[in-house]
């Protein structure tokens, strides 16, 4: 399945940075697709043995000849402009710094994995939990979501921890390697798209230093090795981003846009947040392209969206209403405690004050010192960047923290508590995001480069 | 008021130093032409947030103070793990004042599910013991095996 998904990837975009785009992207839609169609056999058939991999490896073989022919190359307009000789010695020097820098993010993943085989305790409580029990319970499986297991979120969405049953079921055992390996596909991957595709979108050096702002963010470099799904769903939601971004550059707009469905479904069955997500998408992409093209467009656009998202979806709802659990953020709501708590305004001071605290003390104080006065420095782009990509990934940040700030005003759990155990998370989500949306709106060193040198040619270039 | 000579020599530092910066500045130049300020900006943090965060996960390791409660769980429930009927339902108690001894349990003795406690009473009942120096007794369960590192086996008897 990865092979074949690969190669219709594989020649989306450009060939540069393109290959890594493609990959990291065809990972995640990887191992997303292959949990559902796993998750519905077991749901149909019970725990799939032989059978199930004997079709899976035939479609393989069928489809790749396919997928080969069916894939050509797309054009991407507007990419970033020549600068000469001078600068690819610069982009070299900047190329063998960012490459040292995540190697050792890469043992150091490595490292801490050795060290904690089973992630952290939301791993082991919760997502390893549910994947050690699907597999070792066989056609039991259902005893996953029985009431014994209170604490582990039991209508949470099951892509993390049917992905590594998938693989223990080739390999026959529960070994502990593979949930270290599913964390760094997706810790890897959600590097490797940030870099490439703002090297596609914007410039190879933009690119670098987002990838560097990422895995120089002291949470992310952590929670990778902790193999719980906060990054798998960061890794979805840039995803869904980037490829509203990519679509307005590439040839194939409904290939992007179909991607696109299919990535925000993707987050939908990772987390409960990405269902939240995938409303904040259809929602935004209403918002920007019904006042910037009028409604048919969006039309349009949305009738793409759900072709990828459907298929995904309805796996997700036969999950949520066929597969008895509660949902312990609703569980024993009524309208008139949701009311009283939203009428509670130390409710909303305790909110804001943990969001400001945390963001700016835990999850970001280094970059966001350093990404103002890089901002200053290079000031905001001259480039022609689609604005509605910059709309879209923007709002949908502001759109996301709102929900989770409304989340926690209405959550009937004790509220310190629980922002304490989640806002880091949630944080964590956004943050490739954020990171990808700055480094949309900021101008390119490759721009500042030709301004210095030649300011009359720069100016007329753009 | 500055004596006379030390205004001197402290031009002749301060020419110096402009020296070195304009060399090290045409240095740079070479290979961060114009933009090094705001890739450097990026470049060097990131560097030493890695570089730190990699030292520290090696001063762990070197100190064997890094966070593994369930690797622990892992190895001092094995034994008992092997003894155990694969889908049994069995009683947990343990005098671990830890607030993930429950998860840490119920992780590693799957595919067994277990219940904290005495109640509803099960066939078999696992102790873990973290602090009592002597076996204790639970009322309607005799002792099947110690296996000698804080983890027994009771069976039920009534």
């Amino acid at each position: 399945m990865y092979i074949i998904l690969s190669f219709f990837l594989l020649k989306q975009f450009p060939r540069n940075y393109g290959k890594i785009l493609n990959t990291s992207l065809s990972v995640g839609l990887v191992l997303g697709i292959s949990s559902c169609t796993f998750f519905l056999w077991l749901y149909f058939f019970g725990f799939p043995s032989t059978s199930y991999h004997v079709i899976e490896n035939i479609l393989a073989v069928i489809l790749i000849p396919i997928a080969f022919y069916t894939s050509t190359y797309q054009k991407v307009t507007g990419r970033n402009q020549e600068t000469g000789s001078d600068f690819k010695i610069y982009l070299r020097v900047l190329n063998i710094a960012a490459l040292m820098i995540i190697v050792c993010f890469v043992v150091a993943f490595l490292l801490r994995s050795a060290i904690n085989p089973h992630g952290w305790e939301d791993a082991w409580g919760m997502w390893n939990l549910k994947a050690r029990l699907l597999f070792l319970r066989g056609d039991n499986w259902r005893i996953a979501f029985s009431n014994v297991l209170f604490w582990t979120s039991r209508d949470y969405p099951l892509l993390v921890p049917i992905s590594i049953v998938r693989i223990w079921s080739y390999l026959n055992n529960d070994s502990a390697i593979v949930q270290t390996i599913v964390a760094g596909l997706f810790t890897f991957s959600t590097v490797a798209l940030l870099i490439s595709s703002l090297s596609v979108i914007r410039s190879r050096s933009t690119g670098l230093l987002a990838g560097l702002v990422l895995v120089g963010s002291r949470y992310f470099i952590k929670t990778g090795a902790y193999q719980i799904a906060d990054v798998p769903l960061g890794f979805y939601m840039l995803s869904t981003i980037v490829l509203f971004s990519l679509k307005e550059k590439s040839e194939s707009q409904s290939r992007c846009l179909i991607l696109a469905g299919a990535m925000a479904g993707l987050a939908s069955w990772t987390k409960n947040e990405g269902v939240l997500f995938l409303f904040v998408v259809i929602i935004v992409r209403m918002i920007v392209i019904s006042s910037d093209r009028g409604i048919k467009v969006y039309s349009k656009e949305l009738a793409m969206f759900t072709i990828g998202l459907l298929p995904i979806l309805a796996v997700l709802l036969l999950f949520k209403f066929k597969i008895p659990s509660t949902n312990e953020l609703l569980t024993g709501q009524s309208m008139d405690t949701v009311w009283a708590r939203l009428m509670d305004f130390t409710r909303y001071l305790l909110i804001g004050k943990s969001f400001i605290v945390f963001f700016y003390d835990k999850l970001a104080k280094e970059w966001l010192i350093i990404l103002p006065i890089y901002f200053f420095l290079l000031g905001k782009t001259k480039q022609h960047v689609n604005e509605e990509s910059i709309k879209t990934s923007f709002v949908i940040v502001l759109f996301m923290i709102g929900g989770y700030f409304f989340i926690y005003l209405i959550t009937p759990l004790n509220l310190q508590w629980h922002i304490d155990t989640s806002i880091w998370r949630l944080f964590l989500q956004l943050w490739p995001t954020i990171i990808f949306s700055f480094f949309l709106v900021a101008a390119t060193p490759e721009e500042l480069f030709l301004k210095k040198r030649n300011p009359a040619a720069s100016a007329q270039r753009y | 008021m500055q004596p006379y000579g030390q205004g001197a020599a402290g031009t002749m530092i301060s020419n110096k130093l402009n020296k070195i910066k304009a060399w090290a500045d045409a240095q740079l130049s070479k290979y961060f032409p114009a933009v090094r300020g705001a890739v450097l900006l990026i470049v060097i943090p990131a560097f030493f947030i890695v570089i730190v965060y990699f030292f520290s996960i090696l001063s762990e390791i070197i100190k064997d103070e890094e966070y593994r409660s369930v690797v622990d769980y892992e190895a001092r429930l094995a034994a008992i793990k092997q003894d155990l009927p694969p889908n049994a339902i069995v009683n947990y108690v343990s005098n671990s004042k830890a607030p993930d001894d429950l998860i840490n349990a119920a992780y590693v003795l799957i595919p067994v599910r277990i219940v904290e406690g005495l109640k509803p009473k099960h066939d078999l009942l696992v102790f873990h013991n973290f602090n009592t120096a002597e076996l204790p007794e639970f009322d309607g369960y005799a002792l099947k095996k110690n296996y000698g590192n804080n983890v027994i086996l009771f069976k039920r008897n009534k």
